[in-house]
């Protein structure tokens, strides 16, 4: 469970089934979404906790939520 | 193939007498087997596997509730793939036969597999009428994403979406191995993917208490190789403190949006690790309005919420034991203490196979008794 492969962010997106956008910030967040690619295999991940995560990072994913940004080598 | 380059070289650190040095990641212990690096230590250090297995320290307790959920027609019950299959022993059976929620899904129950926490959340949404448990479970690592399922589930006011929680710490469990002085460890590797998470501040607190090397590693062999030789160093010279050998992912303030997340969700608790006992702040459990949505502790209280109330109609008790009535045969408990090896336990590879596993270590892919099975175990 501890263990993760690193994916790239192909698309960002809101979750399928948030409610409608408010104006808080944090809210935004929370609802926050990537579609990652993993060798080949896409998956939606979660952003809520990389708010600064941008399209072709990157990123370790745990249990479908992004939890760090992988420094280039 | 730097993978490759690894397995092929040797292991040239310094020379130390007599060091023990414990991985306590589960992950970590697989790629340690796998590519052998426990037999091309430094002279005289030897390696004691940790545990850092999710699956195998969630408490006995916690899996009786969820074959008790899993038996109620209204309830899905979702978790991660090993939990379906950890063996959970029938309360007062006279064979002493167990149970386990794959096989609770084979006689009819609705039993979900998923991979993450947010697929509960989604169950909960198409099926307004059912009443959908997430069993979760997990280190620092898993939590946040429960975290945020809690934080979700509020905002969208799903009261059909029950937790059934499991989390672990990882920093206490280190702490209570190093103060119990049972397996003496000279020097740890952290798990770095929680210490992402974490950051660094706890885990330096826990080597300057306990005056021990602590050095973060990564999974792949290289990174362990690097962190194992950072180990030996640290110990030839005598110091402690902390040594980050995974700073591609690790920074020293970890995830502060995670951390955030874990502290508005939960509140650490003392919880009794399966097969280490007590561990002083060693779980996370729901706090605040996020309590609503704990399974175990609405049903316990009795609570008037409205959300629990459909479970409570359907009568499902949680009566569970205090007890594990352990196999007489295993020794999962001393392999999780690091006191023995799997290939010590009279029912390694005999009676206990990942096929049909008595303990837990044999059921998690992050197991020791998996990862000795799967590597060191020859016909």
């Amino acid at each position: 469970m501890c263990l993760a492969t690193p994916g790239r962010i192909v698309a960002i997106s809101r979750a399928e089934g948030a409610p409608e956008a408010g104006s808080d910030l944090r809210d935004h967040d929370l609802w926050r979404c990537a579609l990652v690619d993993f060798g080949g295999v896409r998956q939606q991940v979660s952003l809520a906790c990389l708010p600064e995560a941008r399209l072709g990072d990157q990123v370790l994913v745990h249990v479908g939520l992004a939890l760090c940004l992988v420094a280039a080598p | 193939m730097t993978d490759s380059a690894a397995s092929t070289r040797s292991l040239d650190g310094p020379t130390v007498s007599r060091a023990a040095v414990m991985e306590v990641c589960g992950g970590q212990t697989h790629t340690i087997l796998r590519w052998g690096l426990d037999q091309r230590l430094p002279a005289g250090m030897a390696l004691i596997h940790g545990p850092g297995c999710p699956v195998c320290v969630t408490p006995l307790p916690i899996l009786e509730a969820a074959i008790a959920l899993a038996r109620c027609p209204e309830v899905i019950l979702c978790s991660y793939g090993d939990m379906l299959r950890v063996p959970v022993p029938l309360q007062g059976d006279p064979q002493q036969r167990s149970i386990d929620l794959l096989s609770l899904r084979a006689a009819g129950a609705d039993v979900r597999l998923i991979t993450q926490p947010m697929q509960a959340l989604r169950l909960a949404l198409e099926h307004r009428q059912r009443q959908v448990v997430l069993l979760a479970v997990g280190f620092e690592t898993t939590a946040p994403a429960t975290a945020l399922v809690a934080m979700q589930r509020q905002a969208l006011e799903l009261s059909n979406l029950h937790l059934l929680v499991a989390h672990v710490r990882v920093v206490p469990a280190m702490a209570s191995l190093l103060a119990r002085g049972e397996s003496r460890l000279d020097a740890l590797l952290a798990p770095g993917h929680v210490c992402s998470v974490i950051g660094l501040t706890e885990v330096e607190q826990l080597a300057q208490r306990y005056a021990r090397p602590v050095v973060v590693a990564g999974f792949t062999p290289t990174s362990l190789e690097q962190a194992l030789h950072l180990s030996s160093r640290m110990l030839e010279r005598g110091d402690h403190g902390v040594r980050n050998a995974y700073r591609e992912v690790v920074h020293p303030n970890g995830n502060p949006r995670a951390q955030a997340l874990l502290a508005e969700v939960f509140e650490p608790i003392d919880l009794a690790w399966r097969g280490l006992g007590l561990i002083a702040g060693g779980g996370l459990a729901l706090k605040g309005a996020y309590a609503e949505a704990d399974v175990r502790r609405s049903l316990d209280r009795g609570a008037t919420a409205s959300a629990v109330a459909p479970l409570r109609r359907l009568g499902c008790a949680l009566e569970t034991s205090t007890e594990a009535p352990a196999d007489s045969l295993c020794r999962a408990t001393e392999v999780l203490q690091g006191r023995c090896l799997p290939s010590d336990c009279p029912a390694f590879a005999g009676r206990c196979r990942p096929e049909h596993p008595l303990g837990a270590p044999m059921v998690s892919e992050e197991g020791a008794c998996a990862a000795w099975m799967q590597y060191r175990h020859t016909r």
